[in-house]
């Protein structure tokens, strides 16, 4: 006798919050040319994931249209991005968000089995070099920057939820309550975390000497060692 | 309860905040290092949440404890919070026994219950013939940060009992095959009449029959049937070989399982012994005895050992060798139930062996092949072929379809005999 079956695939709220906040870091990287291609990719994204619910939902043949059509959406998308990018800089710096949300998105649609927490990091990731990039580019406003950073933070952390979920409870469990408080208390954590950089920022004024940064990088470094779990 | 374990999951944003501090002291992007401090506020929110410490309790309702086979029974199960800190990220999966699908609803929810908050959810399960009990509850609990987890397992000991009760078990008469009782030709003391005979000095006067008396004169003895307790020791098959089932059914074990708790009931209800063995992973053997109370120990035994356990075992003795081990243990007039799908040719020759030895043993035999597919069909015609060879044997074979409640099974089997 089998153990009933169960359809363990990553838990929806959090899974579709993820795929939005991360899309959100992309287009907030983008500059203005550039965000009209990941939004098109976006649209399309969305295409190809309601085009495998429906398959998932007996509609196999309007399934596939909806996910091929998505897929040719995200295709003009890249090609827009490509063809609107002004500089390599933008190109190289957005590319990896792009790539990013199509992978975080694959993993918890999830295009195949139980989803993936490898893909979820893999897509994450990709965001996060966008991040990094568009920090060493300085083409990004520093606020937007620490947005995006905590926003990456916040996708990964319901991404990863949203599988856990789904591997123990399946899609079909109730579990919105859990999901809403779990993914509210990263949410506030990121806003105390952002809004204290931001308030400390503001208060201070000057641009730090070199040694001064230096010294503040290297403490915090050793912060992060001293905390890890 | 298990500690809680810390579930790591927060490494990845470590690494990240790392990368991110060391490309913004390398490149000096004071932007970076900043966005390098957000990093470190969460991996310190994951540090200072306290690993939960989960103390609920449980309990399981349901709409019908007793239900026919195939009905639907609505289960209803609450999860308290008894502790006195909120539990941020519940899981819960209760143990739905494994014969049972479930037809409606998930057995699995998650939540958030804060201290005396309770949570309840419901789902539908299908019965099937049998007493299934409920397997614990699993129950997992996060803190906030989900940085550490622990698990516990609630058990409720709920019982779905779909089984009805039993006249009589289909034994085996020493010299006359009858309904239930073991009855022997010789008259003595008995219930059942027998026959009249002329009186003789010293018969009971209870027993010379004053109707005829009045009516003829003649003085009769009544002689009723005596009646010899019989010893049957009911042997339950669950070899690997036996833990078969047709897809999203329960298996022949657990089906055997439920029918012998019933016949071990209507054994000692005919006030004959009743005794337990199996086929299986481990050997099991409970003495016969009589009367309700040891009829509740065959129940027990059947839901506690290991043998009888709902999972397969991945290995068994040889049949042969176990029933040479139980052979050991019969005394002379005992005789075997045996339970079993007849799903290969060991469990055959050995009910063949032990019957040519000199003790009487039945099949009772729960069908669970499928008429659907060829590979059942053909697991079908190989079941009929055994119950003929057994029959040839002179082993009596009761074919049972779960489908259909034991009672009835049984009482058509004995009349096909008389």
């Amino acid at each position: 006798m089998s153990d009933q079956p169960v359809r363990r695939r990553p838990a929806i709220s959090s899974g579709a919050l993820a795929v939005l906040v991360a899309a959100a870091v992309a287009l907030v990287l983008g500059s203005g040319a550039v965000r009209t291609g990941i939004a098109i990719e976006l649209v399309g994204l969305a295409g190809v994931a309601a085009g495998f619910a429906a398959s998932r939902h007996g509609r196999k043949r309007w399934g596939r249209v909806l996910a091929g059509v998505g897929f040719l959406g995200c295709l003009v998308g890249v090609v827009v991005f490509l063809g609107q990018a002004t500089a390599p800089s933008a190109a190289i710096q957005s590319l990896p968000a792009m790539l990013g949300v199509a992978v975080l998105a694959a993993a918890l649609v999830p295009v195949r089995g139980t989803g993936s927490r490898s893909l979820v990091k893999l897509g994450v990731g990709f965001v996060f070099c966008s991040v990094l990039l568009a920090g060493f580019f300085q083409s990004v406003n520093p606020d937007h920057l620490l947005g995006a950073t905590a926003a990456s933070v916040v996708a990964w952390n319901a991404g990863e939820q949203a599988i856990g979920l789904g591997e123990q409870l399946g899609r079909s469990a109730t579990t919105w309550r859990l999901e809403l408080v779990h993914v509210g208390a990263t949410g506030l954590v990121a806003v105390a975390a952002v809004g204290g950089v931001y308030a400390t920022r503001t208060v201070a004024t000057g641009t730090p000497s070199f040694a001064g940064f230096t010294a503040t990088a290297v403490a915090l470094l050793l912060l992060v060692v001293a905390l890890r779990p | 309860m298990t500690d809680p374990s810390p579930t790591h999951r927060w490494r990845g944003v470590l690494a990240v905040t790392l990368v991110a501090g060391g490309l913004a002291l390398v490149a000096k992007r004071p932007a970076l290092l900043l966005s390098a401090v957000v990093g470190v506020v969460f991996v310190a929110y994951a540090r200072v949440t306290p690993p939960p410490s989960p103390a609920i309790e449980l309990d399981r309702g349901l709409d019908g404890a007793s239900p026919s086979h195939g009905d639907r029974v609505d289960v209803t199960t609450t999860v308290r919070n008894v502790g006195d800190r909120t539990l941020f990220d519940l899981r819960i999966v209760d143990g739905v026994p494994p014969a049972l699908a479930v037809v409606d609803g998930t057995p699995r929810h998650g939540t958030v219950l804060r201290p005396g908050e309770s949570a309840t959810f419901s789902y539908a399960v299908a019965a099937r013939r049998g007493r299934h009990r409920f397997e614990p509850a699993t129950v997992v609990a996060r803190d906030l940060a989900g940085s550490w987890e622990a698990e516990a397992q609630i058990d409720d000991a709920t019982v779905i009992d779909c089984t009805t009760d039993v006249p009589a078990a289909p034994l085996r008469g020493r010299t006359l095959e009858a309904v239930g009782r073991v009855l022997a030709d010789d008259s003595g003391a008995g219930t059942e009449f027998h026959q009249t005979r002329e009186y003789r000095r010293g018969d009971a006067l209870s027993r010379v029959d004053w109707n005829r008396y009045a009516s003829t004169g003649d003085l009769t003895t009544i002689e009723f049937r005596k009646e010899q307790a019989a010893r049957v020791i009911l042997v339950v098959d669950a070899r690997p070989v036996a833990y078969q089932a047709p897809e999203g059914e329960p298996h022949a074990v657990s089906y055997a399982v439920a029918a012998a708790g019933q016949l071990a009931r209507a054994i000692v209800d005919n006030r004959n012994h009743v005794g337990l063995a199996a086929f299986g992973r481990e050997p099991c053997w409970l003495e016969p005895g009589t009367g309700r109370n040891h009829a509740l120990r065959v129940q027990q035994r059947l839901a506690d050992h290991a043998a009888f356990s709902a999972r397969p075992p991945d290995d068994a003795p040889s049949v042969a060798d176990q029933a040479k081990a139980l052979r050991a243990r019969l005394e002379n007039g005992d005789q075997l139930l045996v339970l079993s799908p007849l799903l290969d040719d060991d469990v055959v020759e050995t009910v063949r062996r032990v019957e040519a030895e000199g003790t009487p043993v039945s099949v009772l035999s729960p069908d669970v092949t499928d008429a659907d597919g060829g590979g059942r069909t053909l697991a079908r015609i190989e079941r009929d072929h055994r119950h003929r060879a057994l029959r040839r044997a002179r082993v009596r074979v009761v074919d049972w379809d779960p489908a259909r409640p034991l009672s009835v099974a049984v009482t058509d089997a004995m009349g096909d005999r008389q």
